[in-house]
């Protein structure tokens, strides 16, 4: 019994999430901003918050020859649907020093990058609704994790409520998740001391490590690179968006630091098992501190 | 500020809500509307005697006719009498009412309209089967004598009631032979009249002479039986009455006709006007005369209250109470639905499928229906697998599946049909759009999260259907929603809670929970 109410007053569930925090905080017609790709890229580079460059928004299908033939130019891309979501269409592609695109491992040709963005446009990862496609600079993940573990992208997120940092955590690839973040795909999530910036424990989904499960590297303790500039990045998009209950995304670029990858008006609830930390309390603080 | 509004327009609309479907609830009950089922109403007719008469001479004539009366099964009001040209009088018989309209002068043309009301209700007698042959008999009633048309102690009536005697010994197995020897007299619609007798030697008859007969074979039996003569009651205009037998069973007169399949029974539509072998209507030689009978049905005025009753809705529109119960139970099955996921925390296929299924398994049978739509689940998003590696856009994809769906559909049928099992045809009554939306939403979790997650949520929409189920099939649900379709409101105040429910789900609390052990 003790343990049920411990639970109930310290951890958020869905239902309290979106009736308490996302409906009222959030208006209808702003989710776009952050669910559409294309518009929350466009508000960030209006308000000068460093993300990924916009290198073509391909939106007709009859476009995307022209499109494909000016985005030669680039030695990487990153292609993705402006409403997919879960990762989903996302395609990494990358020059070959002769000059030849290759998808990972994979050659990939003109007709299957056509047929992507086609399928794209169709609405093929956006539940048939017609969509965009958005192509920008590939990101090239910052050595700084690569002594926990090489490979893949590294994400950190962050849970704001009023322009107020919440909760925050580290997402590694592992050897399961195939060089993937999501936690659900078999990512690993590490908690982060907001304060000191520090690593707490890994949380596969099921157990708690205090070294990364493939590598054995030290987490616990271990110090969150640029984590003054997560912080001030995350504050920045925060009041530049006009959502009140909000995620935003962060990957590290090896050239040019912190960068908002993405923005989430539902984040997930997760990031509470984590941290072993739940939101209720902190959230109401923050409510609190605003009357 | 914002949400303070909001929660003060919640509950004023959830209150105004309540407080009406509970007064409109409240007042049914205080004033007992409130129906155990689809019983046969009451039906009320205003029927009229339309005679037209021409009497070509000054001489005295008259004209008679049977009038019913009101007794423990139909009840007639508002006579009217509409006859200028003469004297009309009632006279009580002994058994029966008659009218007599008297005239003697000369006229054209003149018309009688007699008019009354009745409302007549269903009567179904148990005849007890310890009750003995013996029991019944009675050689001394006046009922058991023979009379002109009812030949009963002629020798081909007594060959029949003697191979009758001989098998049987209890009364209502000596009552279903005599009545099932009468119903296999192939029918006739003549309209002359037929004796006892004529109807057993031409082994074919309307309703007077399988009624005489019936009556005629009971009355050789010493078994005291009559004929009784009325109206069958329906929208129309007609000229033919009818008449059915009636037998004297521990002092209760029981209707049998044996024409209509009434055995012990007697239905709310007909109208009992005169007891014994007797004519309708009687009239002098002297006149030309014409009659008819206008039967007209009255539908009751209710009550806005009374008549918002799925029951009467149905009635009164034709449509199937079946399909009304149904339309009322999908947003109660979406309520449950919704309790199951936002409460509880478990994962469906939709909101809307499992209270589809559960209304599918009602034709099709729990296990059948379970064990064929997960089988068509299955079978159709492994077609998922070859289009997703094609690169298939999504909505020719749901297309692809729909047929696939349709087509597995009619190869169970053809196979059903082949195989003559007649289960499979009940097939047809899955929502077939419902469950290819479903297929491929299975076949994506399966592609995305894994077979084991996409097993799990299959496994609790299956429970959620069974819960949805177990609604659908409930007598008490049917009533108090066919009676009550103002719960609705109720439901939807049900679910405005829920909208704005903010407790942790049951699921939660085990996803928390183990992070403080």
């Amino acid at each position: 019994m003790r343990k049920i109410n411990e639970i109930r007053e310290a951890y958020l569930g869905i239902n309290q999430r979106n009736v308490g925090f996302v409906f009222p905080s959030n208006n209808r017609k702003d989710y776009k901003l952050a669910d559409d790709k294309i518009l929350a890229k466009k508000r960030m580079e209006a308000y000068g918050i460093p993300c990924a460059k916009t290198y073509a928004i391909v939106d007709k299908v009859g476009s995307i020859p022209e499109a494909w033939n000016s985005l030669q130019k680039y030695e990487a891309l990153a292609i993705k649907p402006s409403n997919g979501s879960g990762g989903e269409g996302i395609l990494i592609l990358k020059k070959s020093q002769e000059g030849i695109w290759f998808n990972g491992e994979d050659m990939i040709s003109t007709d299957e990058v056509v047929l992507h963005l086609a399928s794209i446009i169709m609405g093929f990862f956006s539940g048939g609704a017609t969509d965009r496609a958005l192509v920008e600079e590939c990101i090239v993940p910052h050595d700084c994790f690569h002594s926990i573990y090489q490979r893949g992208v590294a994400d950190i997120r962050v849970i704001l409520y009023q322009e107020k940092i919440a909760l925050a955590m580290l997402r590694l690839p592992t050897e399961q998740s195939d060089g993937k973040a999501n936690l659900h795909q078999g990512g690993i999530g590490i908690g982060i001391d907001i304060e000191s910036g520090k690593m707490t424990h890994g949380f596969d989904g099921k157990n708690y490590h205090e070294a990364h499960p493939d590598s054995k590297a030290q987490i616990l303790g271990t110090n969150i690179p640029f984590w003054n500039e997560i912080l001030s990045l995350s504050l920045l998009t925060a009041s530049k968006f006009p959502l009140k209950y909000l995620g935003v995304d962060i990957v590290i670029d090896k050239y040019k630091g912190p960068l908002i990858m993405e923005v989430n008006v539902r984040p997930g609830l997760g990031i509470q098992m984590v941290n072993k930390k739940g939101l209720k309390p902190i959230l109401n603080e923050i409510a609190n501190l605003q009357k | 500020m914002k949400s303070k509004q909001s929660k003060t327009g919640i509950r004023v609309a959830s209150l105004l809500m309540v407080t009406l479907a509970c007064l409109s609830i409240g007042y049914k009950l205080n004033n007992g509307w409130f129906q155990k089922g689809s019983q046969e109403a009451e039906k009320n007719f205003q029927v009229t005697y339309s005679f037209d008469y021409k009497s070509p001479s000054n001489d005295a004539f008259q004209i008679k006719a049977f009038l019913p009366t009101s007794n423990s099964r139909q009840k007639i009001s508002n006579h009217n009498n509409d006859f200028q040209q003469g004297q009309y009088t009632r006279n009580n018989l002994e058994e029966n009412t008659l009218g007599v309209w008297s005239g003697n002068s000369f006229q054209a043309q003149s018309k009688i309209a007699y008019t009354f009301d009745v409302s007549g209700s269903t009567i179904v007698y148990e005849i007890d089967d310890s009750l003995m042959y013996t029991d019944i008999l009675d050689p001394f009633s006046s009922h058991v004598l023979p009379s002109e048309y009812i030949e009963s102690n002629t020798e081909p009536i007594y060959d029949v009631a003697e191979e009758i005697l001989n098998n049987h010994s209890g009364a209502n197995n000596m009552l279903q032979a005599i009545y099932d020897f009468v119903d296999k007299i192939p029918s006739t619609s003549q309209k002359e009249l037929t004796t006892a007798l004529g109807a057993l030697k031409q082994n074919q008859a309307s309703c007077n002479g399988k009624s005489r007969l019936f009556v005629a074979i009971c009355r050789n039996l010493n078994i005291p039986a009559r004929v009784c003569g009325g109206l069958i009651l329906n929208e129309e205009t007609k000229r033919t009455s009818h008449l059915w037998a009636e037998v004297l069973i521990l002092n209760t007169w029981v209707p049998f006709d044996a024409l209509n399949g009434h055995f012990a029974r007697i239905p709310g539509n007909y109208l009992e006007v005169y007891k014994g072998d007797e004519f309708f209507v009687k009239r002098s030689a002297n006149i030309e005369f014409d009659y008819n009978y206008i039967i007209a049905e009255q539908h009751p005025n209710l009550g806005i209250f009374e008549s918002f009753n799925m029951f009467h809705i149905a009635k009164a529109t034709g449509l199937s109470e079946q399909m009304l119960s149904l339309m009322i139970l999908l947003p109660f099955g979406a309520l449950l639905v919704a309790i199951f996921r936002n409460v509880v925390g478990m994962k469906t296929f939709g909101v809307f499928l499992p209270i589809l299924i559960a209304i599918s398994f009602t034709t099709t049978g729990l296990v059948f229906g379970m064990i064929s739509f997960i089988a068509v689940l299955v079978i159709i998003s492994l077609m998922h697998y070859p289009m997703l590696k094609w690169g298939v856009l999504h909505v020719p994809k749901l297309v692809v599946m729909l047929s696939g769906v349709v087509f597995l559909m009619i190869l169970l049928l053809f196979t059903g049909m082949r195989l003559d099992i007649s289960d499979a045809s009940n097939l047809t009554f899955f929502p077939i759009v419902i469950l290819t939306i479903s297929a491929e939403k299975y076949a994506r979790i399966v592609v995305e999260e894994g077979v084991g997650q996409s097993t799990r949520i299959l496994f609790q929409t299956m429970l959620v259907t069974l819960f949805c189920y177990v609604i659908v099939q409930s007598q008490m649900i049917f009533l108090l929603i066919m009676n009550f379709p103002e719960s609705l409101l109720l439901i939807a105040v049900a679910a405005l809670t829920l909208g704005k429910w903010i407790g942790l789900r049951i699921a939660e609390y085990r996803r928390f929970g183990w992070i403080l052990s």
